[in-house]
């Protein structure tokens, strides 16, 4: 579904990052990790275009055969929101803190979807709201403020979701989350994945997160991938000493004695 | 007895809500203790009370053996020469305008009047395993890994008996969190300090702390050796907890 051929990532002249190839099959859960400035954002933000000024990319991004990398602006506002969905880290600022949640999730609706019935469009919103099991009609009349964390990252999920997509991509989206909601949100990916066959880009510098969601994972490490294969393959018998060294600096609790 | 709280109240209001609510705990000398709970359960407001920087609402405080009011009413200084603080923020923890120098020598001249010499700054940095030269850098010249080593330095100074460590390393990467934690603890072996440390992290707390505290709304719900709530905890609330963190923890 999406594949990523001699991704090169520049600001001026100086390479920022260099991805010879790296693949997203329908359905598949790819992890990336590594530490901050490894490249791991900026890679996924070229997937949509969403690079800072002054940095541009070279190479492909194939998304079902298309090179998304030089594509006109309006096509790609087809593709980005509605066949790609993006979650970012902070809740609190995807919202917009002076708009109802209903208004923002409206608005997504009537730019992307095919409906513009006012009743429809509630209809979809009810429905993604219970999706991502919050309480819709409360919430839709609520401000962001109103809400908690989790309940502004349920939203800000559910306002990915809104056209159906293919991948999702999700730029930590739970590092700012107390670890009860953390799991919740994992859960809640993992559900949606899975229920709508959608592709995942996970990023994260816990390996403890990734591990519980994805089911291929990718190293990065200043600009380079390191490293790529099955979750249990890379955490399991990792060949990179990078990777050895990143599992040995996460903690870990040990796990509960049975009986 | 080190620090001694008894049916300790706290509220930003006149009497409630209790944002500290009735917490009654000790800590002995050379202890490691861990604060968990989730946001808002009031760990962060603990130890700012413990460290003067809230008033007591109801209750007592007592540090080294003093009533924590007294110590104030005698001078802030007495209370903050007792403890310091390390925040999550290490950039926010500096002065952007300022060298790290005069950073760093801040809380003695303010506690002690007097600039700390040549010597005892190039000890501490050594300890914190920095290069004294970053010292003539502003803080945005430095990772947040390095700045956090030059708090802990900039603490040490003051020669404390507790340090109170308030999510020290949630800022950090993985790689650069392991390597503090580990200077936490052998900061706290050369010396002999206390460690209170607020997290959110089970895993970090575990590695961390001989016993535990488990926080909620404000009250204490649990604690005990750090062993035993991470293996056998007795109420739900830290059973859900360390189910939660279990589940977005490595699996070796």
């Amino acid at each position: 579904m999406l594949e990523l051929r001699n991704l090169r990532i520049k600001s001026g002249h100086k390479v920022l990052s260099d991805i010879p190839t790296l693949t997203v099959a329908p359905g598949e859960r790819l992890g990336i990790v590594g530490e901050s400035g490894s490249g791991k954002t900026l890679t996924v933000m070229s997937i949509i275009s969403l690079l800072p000024e002054g940095i541009s990319a070279t190479g492909e991004v194939l998304f079902h055969g298309d090179n998304l990398l030089g594509m006109t602006e309006r096509r790609l506002q087809d593709i980005r929101g509605k066949r790609v969905g993006v979650v970012f880290q902070d809740p609190s600022r995807a919202l917009n803190p002076t708009m109802k949640i209903g208004r923002q999730l409206a608005e997504v609706l009537r730019l992307h979807g095919e409906s513009t019935s006012r009743d429809d469009i509630r209809n979809k919103m009810l429905k993604l709201l219970k999706q991502v099991s919050l309480d819709a009609p409360a919430v839709i009349n609520s401000y962001p403020h109103e809400l908690s964390g989790g309940q502004q990252q349920r939203v800000v999920i559910a306002i990915a979701m809104a056209c159906g997509p293919d991948l999702l991509i999700a730029d930590e989206p739970t590092t700012a989350l107390d670890v009860t909601v953390q799991k919740s949100i994992l859960e809640l990916l993992l559900c949606l994945c899975s229920e709508n066959n959608m592709g995942l880009i996970f990023v994260s510098h816990n390996l403890g997160v990734v591990q519980s969601i994805c089911d291929r994972i990718a190293v990065m490490y200043q600009g380079a991938l390191v490293e790529v294969g099955p979750a249990k393959v890379i955490l399991g018998s990792p060949q990179e000493q990078y990777t050895r060294d990143l599992i040995a600096a996460s903690p870990s609790i040990p796990q509960a004695k049975e009986g | 007895m080190l620090i001694e709280t008894e049916n300790l109240h706290f509220s930003h209001k006149i009497n409630r809500p209790w944002i500290i609510d009735n917490v009654s705990l000790s800590v002995r000398e050379n202890e490691s203790i861990g604060i968990v709970g989730e946001s808002g359960s009031g760990k962060s407001t603990l130890i700012r009370i413990l460290n003067g920087m809230l008033p007591v609402s109801q209750g007592t405080v007592r540090i080294g053996g003093k009533d924590i009011e007294e110590r104030i009413k005698e001078g802030k200084r007495s209370v903050q020469r007792f403890g310091q603080m390390v925040f999550q923020s290490p950039r926010g923890s500096f002065d952007p305008r300022m060298r790290l120098a005069r950073s760093i020598s801040e809380p003695v001249r303010a506690l002690e009047r007097r600039l700390p010499s040549e010597n005892e700054v190039a000890e501490v940095m050594e300890r914190v395993g920095l290069s004294e030269g970053l010292l003539d850098r502003y803080p945005h010249q430095l990772s947040g890994g390095q700045l956090q080593r030059v708090s802990l330095a900039r603490a040490l100074l003051v020669s404390p008996t507790v340090l109170y460590a308030d999510e020290p390393t949630s800022a950090l990467d993985v790689s650069v969190q392991a390597q503090v934690l580990d200077l936490l603890g052998k900061l706290r072996e050369d010396f002999g300090l206390s460690l209170v440390m607020v997290s959110h992290d089970l895993a970090v707390v575990g590695q961390m702390c001989d016993r535990i505290l488990v926080m909620r709304r404000g009250k204490v719900v649990e604690d005990g050796p750090a062993h035993q709530i991470l293996s056998r905890p007795t109420n739900e609330y830290t059973a859900n907890l360390l189910d939660a963190a279990r589940s977005v923890s490595l699996r070796r």
